[in-house]
């Protein structure tokens, strides 16, 4: 089972860009074809199989949730339900290639419900140096791992609404046509809106910057 | 180019290049801005969360696997398999729906020629069942009775039938009708927020606040309803409710909209729940032309679930059936096999619906439950609504009025009211009654529910025949019966209200009749017996009452032969025009007058009442016109001893003085009514003209101290014949002291 997961791992890039919707080659077709593989075990009932499809689509899964919410129990809290969403509602997914759209929409709506719960409040800057997620981020060690914390800081200090546009579109990066599937909203929206987001935070970098200096 | 335009075209790639680039080189802010965005882009990018715990997708799958045996989430894996398989759903978010929209159309004009081709058929063989079961009744009603509760804890009270009353009262309008639509109302609205993700409602749609709201709302309306219309009496809330039930709102799709739009009907929250269900179906299924049949239907669900669910449905038609004693087996089954094909069919028609319904990802089976549930009820309604009109051809109005009070009523009323409903004879429901051990005024009840409805309707009749030339005897007879009703069922305040609002309707024998009817509780064989015996035609036939006027008009003017045959029923006249004008033409030839003056005392007496007895006038009633004319002064004179009364001075009379001592009764007076009648003007002078041939005698009520007045010169019996056609009696004159000193 962990060279299974560890190949799925390896992958990872191989599937970040079948979900970017890049033309289609042969590895690409390859990391299709192992989600389509293992989605179609879990359907049959093979319960391995749904172990392996969390590991190979977990990493990128969570970042969603956690730039989403910004608190890494709660995250984690989010991605274990929508896990079973996604495990009692397979039935009805038909297509890998709707795989990655499904989780996204699946996530969004749990950190709606999150957010409701919580009245909306911005993410505590506090979670951010939270030592939990830095010490363990080998990426702050790099040479842009400044550059990260600066944009995560504006991230949070962004209204839910643009916060999720950047993320989704940024991050996770879904095409404006799977965004609109995913936020139910018009495409039309989904650029304004996103080209809002993005203003708002180059701006609040930018005031960040003048501050500093 | 501006920043603005230059800062979008950063992050939109929407303008010219070259011309953004000569910006960037001006431009210092917009260089910095730019670098921002690209670092922040890039960082964007490669953001990265910590690493998740080594044992998280054991746990998660092992909390899946804790699932499997679970059974709701069992059905909901069976749902989505079954929906999978049938669906063959395209996955993909690009907006593009099924391209059904074709087939969409095709199949809805299918189905509605389908549902329109089994519901006719249905209706041939089940329509009297559907009527038997009273499936058309309306959700509105129990809310309404809630405020007739004065008017109907007295009749139940009367009737012994308190119990059940409050029973129903309890179970059927407080539980079933308020806290079923707040249910309804408060789950909805729960459904909505976490569909929409919107943050928990506040106490005032709580379910105490949404009960309290309704009530409150159901209240303001008929308080306001009965201080519009009956300003006098705004506290009687029996009369309220019934000019709904003249248009049936729930007999068309659009009536029923119509109905759910209207803020001033109870069924107003039905306008929240369809709004909810358009929204919840609207937003979660694929948009565009299928998604709004399927709203539309969904609403259309929607409103026929909620009275359904709402206590007015089902638990209506068993306690109809019940309290008519009818609750058996054929009942139950012929019930049943309408109710199965309706949902088999709404479910068959739901089916196809769902199917080809595109939920989002992610909605879970028991959110995509309302949609089906309102599609169900929604396509069931579709099956129904073509039964409507031909339901209407069937039942009368009255139906429509008894189903809203039907469950108000027990035993006897709801057995009286089977008879309308089923269109019985009332002699057969009289004698089911009798068989039963039933009484039949029973049969006349259903008056007391649509009393202010049918006031009004008998109202404006009695007043159109009224002012008619010639009144039809046995329409007012129809009408007493309405009237006896009301004295059987409420009471003689009731009745005697209903007299006085009708009063002017009624003239000379037709309120006699009434009266009789009325006051003196008679059958409607001892009213016309009565009458008969008195000469009036109030409850003869129209052709029979013409008959004998003509018989009567011709004889006095010597037209014998004519007036024999008609008298005796060998001619009739043609038609009512042409006996009318006839009776005119004859009428307008007689010039017979007698006129006067009256004193009393020595003065003037002005406004006396007076009338003139006609033998011609009176006599023929009694032996049905056979006798007109034909009886002798000393006959005339024996009758007015017999029949007439005390309390009156009689002017004619030869012997006034025995007569006079006699007094007359309010009811003997009535009996006088439809003589000739005039009063004394300001010089005490009177006339009475257009008189026939025959005999009169002059008579005049005094007023309560004129009742011992003596006429000193009574002109006796007059007759007028050919030759002297007209007579003056000079001055009559009244002494009341002679009497006075007399018994001094």
């Amino acid at each position: 089972m962990p060279d299974l997961a560890t190949h799925y791992l390896d992958t990872h890039d191989l599937f970040r860009q079948a979900m970017k919707g890049a033309p289609v080659e042969e590895p690409l077709s390859r990391d299709e074809r192992i989600l389509d593989d293992l989605i179609g075990r879990v359907k049959a009932g093979d319960h391995g199989a749904f172990e392996n499809l969390i590991t190979f689509t977990q990493k990128r899964s969570f970042g969603l949730a956690f730039h989403l919410i910004g608190d890494y129990h709660q995250a984690q809290d989010l991605l274990q339900e929508a896990y079973l969403r996604v495990f009692r509602h397979i039935g009805s997914l038909k297509k890998a290639s709707a795989f990655k759209g499904w989780m996204a929409q699946i996530i969004t709506n749990l950190a709606r419900d999150y957010f409701n719960r919580k009245k909306e409040k911005p993410v505590d800057l506090q979670d951010l140096e939270n030592p939990l997620a830095s010490a363990a981020d080998p990426g702050d060690r790099l040479e842009g791992s400044l550059q990260r914390q600066e944009v995560r800081r504006a991230l949070a200090l962004l209204p839910v609404k643009e916060r999720t546009m950047l993320v989704l579109r940024e991050y996770y990066e879904l095409s404006y046509e799977e965004m609109a599937g995913v936020l139910k909203i018009p495409l039309g929206t989904v650029k304004s809106r996103l080209n809002e987001a993005r203003k708002k935070l180059v701006d609040a970098m930018m005031r960040k910057e003048e501050t500093r200096s | 180019m501006k920043c603005t335009d230059v800062r979008d075209h950063l992050v939109e790639e929407n303008k010219p290049k070259a011309a953004v680039d000569a910006h960037l080189e001006e431009c210092g802010d917009c260089r910095t801005w730019n670098d921002t965005w690209h670092e922040a882009s890039k960082a964007l990018k490669t953001l990265d969360a910590p690493p998740l715990p080594p044992d998280f997708a054991h746990t998660v799958a092992l909390r899946a696997a804790g699932e499997r045996g679970n059974l709701k989430q069992g059905a909901a894996r069976l749902g989505d398999r079954l929906l999978t398989l049938i669906l063959g759903r395209d996955e993909s978010y690009a907006g593009s729906p099924l391209s059904l929209t074709l087939l969409w159309g095709i199949l809805v004009a299918t189905f509605a020629a389908a549902s329109m081709t089994l519901s006719l058929y249905l209706t041939q063989s089940l329509l009297k069942t559907a009527i038997k079961c009273n499936m058309f009744i309306s959700g509105a009603a129990p809310a309404r009775s809630i405020l007739w509760l004065p008017g109907l804890v007295e009749m139940n009270w009367r009737q012994g039938y308190l119990f059940s009353f409050i029973l129903f009262f309890a179970g059927g309008i407080l539980i079933f009708h308020f806290a079923a639509r707040a249910l309804n109302l408060r789950g909805l609205l729960n459904a909505v927020r976490s569909g929409r993700r919107l943050p928990a409602f506040p106490v005032v749609l709580s379910m105490a606040g949404l009960f309290g709201a309704l009530l409150l709302w159901n209240f303001l309306i008929y308080a306001g309803d009965a201080m519009a219309r009956y300003p006098e009496q705004p506290w009687n809330f029996n009369h309220i409710g019934t000019p709904y039930f003249y248009s049936y709102p729930h007999h068309s799709p659009l009536g029923m909209l119509l109905l759910l739009l209207n803020p001033f009907h109870t069924s107003f929250p039905g306008l929240v729940f369809c709004g909810i269900t358009f929204l919840l179906l609207f937003t979660r299924c694929t948009r565009g032309v299928p998604s709004l049949v399927l709203s539309f239907y969904g609403c259309l669900g929607a409103a026929a679930l909620m009275p359904l669910l709402s206590g007015s449905g089902i638990s209506s038609w068993i306690y109809y059936l019940w309290a008519m004693g009818t609750l058996g087996v054929v009942n139950i089954k012929a019930f049943c096999i309408f109710f199965i094909s309706m949902a088999g069919l709404a479910g068959l028609a739901a089916g196809i619906l769902f199917s080809l319904t595109r939920f989002d990802e992610g909605l879970p089976m028991s959110k995509r439950l309302y949609p089906a549930l309102s599609l169900f009820f929604g396509a069931a309604l579709a099956l129904v609504i073509p039964f409507m009109p031909l339901v209407t051809k069937v039942i009368p109005l009255q139906h429509e009025m008894i189903n809203a009070a039907l469950p108000l009523q027990t035993g006897r009323g709801v057995k009286a009211i089977d008879h309308t409903i089923v269109s019985f004879t009332r002699e057969h429901t009289a004698a089911t009654l009798k068989r039963t051990g039933k009484s039949p005024g029973n049969l006349y009840g259903y008056h007391f529910f649509s009393r202010d409805l049918e006031n009004e309707r008998i109202y404006r009749e009695m007043k159109a025949v009224a002012e008619g030339p010639v009144q039809s005897g046995s329409f007012i007879a129809h009408r007493f019966l309405a009237a006896r009703s009301l004295a059987h069922w409420d009471g003689p305040a009731v009745m005697e209200a209903f007299v006085n609002r009708t009063r002017s309707c009624f003239s000379d024998r037709y309120g006699m009749a009434i009266s009789h009817h009325f006051y003196n509780g008679m059958t409607r064989e001892e009213t016309r017996k009565l009458l008969e015996k008195l000469g009036d035609p109030g409850l003869f036939t129209q052709s029979d009452y013409l008959r004998r006027h003509l018989a009567r008009a011709y004889q006095a003017i010597g037209e014998h032969e004519k007036s024999r045959s008609m008298a005796s029923g060998i001619s009739y006249p043609a038609n009512r025009a042409a006996a009318i004008n006839e009776l005119q033409t004859i009428s307008r030839g007689f010039d017979g007058s007698v006129k006067g003056r009256i004193k009393i005392n020595g003065k003037t007496a002005r406004g006396l009442q007076l009338r003139l007895i006609s033998s011609d006038n009176l006599f023929p009633y009694i032996n049905h016109g056979a006798r007109a004319g034909s009886m002798t002064e000393e006959e005339f004179l024996h009758y007015l001893e017999n029949l007439v009364p005390r309390e009156s001075s009689f002017f004619s009379c030869p012997d006034s003085s025995s007569l006079a001592s006699r007094s007359l009764s309010m009811r003997d007076w009535n009996r006088l009514l439809p003589l000739i009648v005039t009063r004394t003007d300001n010089n005490g002078a009177f006339c009475f003209s257009n008189l026939a041939p025959g005999q009169y005698c002059l008579v005049a009520r005094f007023p309560e101290k004129l009742k011992s007045a003596v006429p000193k010169n009574p002109p006796g019996i007059m007759e007028l014949k050919e030759g002297a056609m007209s007579r003056d009696l000079g001055t009559l004159e009244l002494d009341t002291t002679e009497k006075e000193a007399a018994h001094e």
